[in-house]
């Protein structure tokens, strides 16, 4: 069965960009522009890992986070950001109990998949 | 009857003989009369002293008429007898003067059409207050022949001891005295303006040299200004265009100069930015001078500099935060596009090549949006950091270039505490560093990079990092500016805000920076960072910044 993979952003070529990579890379990967968008997917189809941007229209990418580690604990998360201003969000995470590791966009390809491996591994897939 | 007229005969003849007599001391009195007054009509007698049975009695003689009258007439008073009713009996030529009228059209007139109508109800106050032998003085206003009013002090006294009374009347012109009044009044006003006023003032003459210098303008020159040549006193310099030095050549031609940027350069001190104006004195049409007036705005001047300063800082970080999210999105796209079209399996190999230069480049790019545009945190929480490691990532990343350039690096690691911090703004602190040393070498040179274990001024461990270069150092005056933001020499490549981001960083992670550079020789930085046992404490943080302020300027 392969491995499931949710990307997220508001940028449709991005977010459908980087679904193109990890299909090649052996995924199954799906692209949704929000966060919104994204909560169905992933009740129905339960993903492995979900990749998401930060600062989004509605709904931000650390509140998708926090909500994903609380309903959806065996899911992995990792956030992806091109703003610099993230840290009041993560602060306001970590206050609730939640982490974070937010990677600095542009993220290279190759660093985004062996991140994506790693965490992976790390949910024991 | 014979006897009776005999008799009234003698009777009338003795009358006679006494009458006879009578007439002879009568006629005697008279000559001595006539002596007297022809003596007080000569002058020789002033005043005649009468006994009497109430004792001597002393009259002066309108005989003295002509002393009296060559006095009141050479004196610069206008003088002038009025009779009861006010009629000018008598007026001297100095009054008629005053009037610009003849005597003749002064005397027999009623005195109260000598003043003006505002004065003539006075006049006629005082006159009768003057009647009543009160002696009164005013100042009044004569209405002169042209029409004119002249300022007068009048003063009135009845001579009593002339029969009818008569009233002597006394007229000084305050015209002169009036006009040395408001010209006394005007240079106390002007001089206390002068004195008191924050803003040094100078009046210069035609020639363009000081005449006048209130304390303020002394104090700013530093040296007595008067009767120097405004231009050596103060050699100021345009700021709009420093080329250019002021001249009061065009105040003195007539023209009003206003509010004009000058800096004044200063032998003890830093130069000082003055708010210049300068207008003529005017005497008439031709231009007799100017005057200066200064305003030190040297604070404002550098208040306004600090605003502008940590305006465009602030713009620079709105800007950066809306920019990095517009470049950020566009380059992951492009490095994932060139990642994709690198992968697929039917791609020629000169193709691939061509995809491996932009990969090198997209990630130059990157690395440069990342260091100038955003402070990303990659990790929102401190961690144990070796930096050696972080350096020798940079260093990896560098490698091409300093290769390229002929630059060689010498580093030599000491067994260190791992510390305390940020990975990702640690590489900056390196790679800003390492960037800035490789621009001071151009090509050809070396770099030297230690990092060993200190013991800190408090006994605690710490870890030091050294970065030298063999560059082209830091000119002794950029020593002091280095630090802040948007200095920078590289203007063509430069942001201005590697070393002050540096700075930040350093700071933040307790660490105190240090710099010694020597023109043609290279420049040292040294970053002493506690070790991550010892906590990062905020009075650590706190004397460690005082200590880099100490330091910072060390050349």
């Amino acid at each position: 069965m392969k491995k499931r993979i949710l990307v997220v952003d508001d940028e449709p070529v991005l977010a459908d960009t980087l679904a193109t990579i990890f299909r090649y890379a052996g995924y199954e990967a799906t692209a949704v522009y929000s966060c919104e968008a994204a909560i169905p997917i992933i009740e129905k189809s339960q993903p492995m890992i979900v990749i998401s941007d930060v600062v989004m229209p509605g709904m931000n990418g650390i509140a998708l986070a926090t909500k994903i580690q609380t309903s959806y604990p065996s899911c992995g998360v990792l956030l992806f950001s091109g703003n610099a201003d993230t840290q009041s969000l993560l602060e306001l995470a970590r206050r609730d109990g939640h982490e974070f590791e937010i990677l600095a966009k542009p993220v290279s390809p190759p660093y985004m998949l062996q991140k994506v491996a790693a965490l992976a591994e790390l949910h024991g897939l | 009857m014979n006897d009776l007229a005999t008799n009234h005969l003698a009777v009338l003849r003795n009358e006679l003989a006494s009458l006879r007599i009578k007439l002879t001391a009568a006629e005697h009195e008279l000559a001595e009369a006539q002596q007297i007054i022809s003596a007080i009509r000569s002058g020789e007698v002033d005043a005649v002293v009468v006994s009497g049975p109430e004792g001597d009695q002393i009259f002066t003689l309108q005989g003295a008429e002509h002393a009296y009258r060559a006095l009141v007439e050479e004196m610069s008073e206008g003088a002038a007898t009025l009779g009861v009713d006010g009629t000018v009996l008598y007026c001297n030529q100095r009054l008629a003067d005053l009037m610009q009228i003849p005597m003749e059209h002064i005397i027999g007139g009623p005195v109260a059409e000598l003043f003006s109508k505002d004065s003539s109800s006075l006049i006629e106050a005082l006159f009768s207050q003057a009647q009543e032998g009160l002696p009164h003085s005013a100042e009044l206003e004569l209405r002169a022949g042209d029409g004119h009013a002249a300022p007068v002090y009048v003063s009135l006294r009845a001579m009593t001891s002339l029969e009818p009374i008569t009233i002597c009347m006394v007229v000084t012109d305050l015209k002169e005295r009036k006009r040395n009044d408001q010209l006394l009044a005007a240079g106390k006003l002007a001089t206390s303006i002068l004195e008191s006023a924050a803003e040094a003032i100078a009046v210069c003459d035609q020639e363009g040299f000081i005449i006048k210098a209130n304390e303020a303008f002394e104090q700013l020159c530093g040296s007595n200004p008067v009767w120097q040549p405004f231009e050596k006193v103060m050699p100021v310099q345009l700021i709009d265009d420093p080329a250019r030095s002021f001249s009061i050549a065009a105040a003195l031609q007539g023209d009003v100069i206003r509010a004009l940027e000058v800096t004044f350069p200063k032998e003890e001190s830093k130069p000082i930015s003055l708010l210049l104006s300068a207008s003529p004195i005017r005497d008439g049409a031709a231009v007799i001078g100017c005057v200066l007036t200064a305003t030190d705005i040297t604070e404002r001047k550098r208040a306004q500099a600090a605003v502008l300063r940590s305006e465009k800082l602030a713009s620079v970080g709105r800007m950066a935060s809306t920019i990095a999210h517009e470049i950020n999105n566009p380059l992951e796209i492009i490095g994932q596009s060139v990642y994709l079209a690198k992968i697929q399996p039917s791609l020629p190999e000169e193709a691939k090549s061509f995809l491996d230069l932009a990969t090198a480049e997209l990630e130059r790019v990157a690395h440069i949006t990342k260091q100038t545009l955003a402070f990303h945190k990659e990790s929102s929480t401190a961690t144990e950091v070796d930096l050696r490691e972080v350096t020798d990532d940079v260093l990896k990343f560098f490698n091409p270039r300093l290769m390229v350039r002929g630059v060689i690096v010498e580093k030599r690691y000491g067994e260190v505490e791992k510390i305390n911090g940020f990975a990702g703004e640690l590489r900056q602190i390196v790679s800003n560093l390492l960037s800035n040393s490789m621009d001071a070498i151009d090509t050809r040179g070396r770099i030297w990079l230690r990092i060993h274990p200190t013991s800190r001024r408090d006994g605690r461990q710490g870890v030091r990092f050294v970065i030298a270069d063999s560059g082209s150092g830091i000119r002794p005056e950029a020593m002091k500016t280095i630090f802040e933001p948007f200095f920078t020499t590289k203007e063509v490549i430069g942001t201005g805000l590697g070393l002050w981001v540096t700075r930040q960083i350093a700071e933040k992670h307790g660490a105190t920076i240090r710099v010694r550079s020597k023109i043609g020789s290279g420049t040292v930085f040294s970053i002493d960072f506690p070790a991550a046992s010892v906590p990062m404490a905020a009075s650590t943080v706190e004397q460690d910044t005082r200590a880099y302020e100490e330091t910072n300027s060390c050349g």
